[in-house]
């Protein structure tokens, strides 16, 4: 019975190894190597769940900065008033390895004040 | 399709989308009851199948599922539920991922085979330790694998 459980197991593993190709937000997705420190003007805002993300000018391109869930943006002390379209803030992240025009934010820093994202 | 995506885009402007995007509390909430859900499913489910694979042959059969089947259930409606809430807050974007679709193929899919099951061998299960018939055994590895499956694609659609 214990072998054929681990059996199964293991063939759950191989299964999900080969059917996920395409990759979303877990950090693993970005690259750590390369940390960006970004001052710019926020284009949009949405303030949101599953994550707040804004977008900004980068290099020539738009780029999506995921944030975090909004629950703990607020317990770290970024209320939704804090963070508008405009404003000039300075963002510390990673891009993502696949090219794509996005960002995972490892803190911003709004209004002179760090909040870490992490 | 196209009025698949419509209907997702029609469902995440709804109020309980909204709701779902703006509360902070509203989220957590429906993550923790849809985890409550995942464990009252998964763990009823595979303790079932693994009796019916041939585990645990001191305990009757027909007494294990009668005990777990309704928390199976109850742990399903709390899924469907919770998920239904939880889609709604990220419709667009979650109808065109690949893992959700996946994922909600397979949900299908496990409930019609436990339906199936349950039309073909309800009855049977008194003497199915001495006569358990083969694709009803397969049946139950079939339903093993699903939900371990439909789990990890699940928690994955946060990383992937």
């Amino acid at each position: 019975m214990l072998k054929k459980l681990l059996l199964l197991t293991t063939t759950l593993g191989l299964l999900l190894a080969g059917a996920i190709a395409q990759a979303h937000h877990g950090w693993s997705s970005y690259d750590a190597d390369q940390l960006l420190t970004l001052e710019v003007p926020l284009q949009t805002v949405n303030y949101r769940n599953p994550h707040a993300d804004v977008s900004i000018e980068h290099d020539g391109r738009t780029w999506q900065v995921i944030l975090a869930p909004i629950s703990r943006l607020q317990a770290r002390g970024l209320p939704e008033a804090d963070l508008t379209a405009g404003k000039t803030v300075t963002i510390v992240g990673y891009p993502r390895k696949d090219g794509t025009a996005e960002i995972r934010a490892e803190r911003i820093i709004v209004d002179g004040r760090t909040i870490e994202l992490r | 399709m196209d009025s698949l995506i419509a209907w997702a885009a029609w469902l995440e402007a709804t109020a309980l989308g909204v709701q779902m995007r703006s509360s902070a509390l509203l989220y957590p909430a429906l993550n923790l009851l849809h985890l409550l859900g995942l464990v009252l499913l998964l763990g009823p489910m595979l303790l079932l199948d693994a009796r019916l694979l041939g585990a645990g042959r001191t305990f009757s059969l027909p007494a294990v599922s009668r005990a777990l089947t309704p928390l199976a259930v109850f742990g399903l409606v709390l899924l469907l539920g919770s998920g239904f809430c939880l889609f709604a807050a990220d419709a667009g974007p979650l109808s065109a991922d690949g893992l959700l679709q996946l994922k909600l193929l397979l949900i299908a899919m496990g409930i019609g085979n436990a339906l199936l099951f349950r039309q073909l061998w309800s009855a049977r299960l008194g003497d199915w330790d001495t006569h358990a018939p083969l694709s009803g055994r397969l049946q139950a590895a079939l339903s093993l694998l699903i939900w371990l499956l439909v789990m990890s694609l699940g928690r994955l659609l946060a990383y992937f």
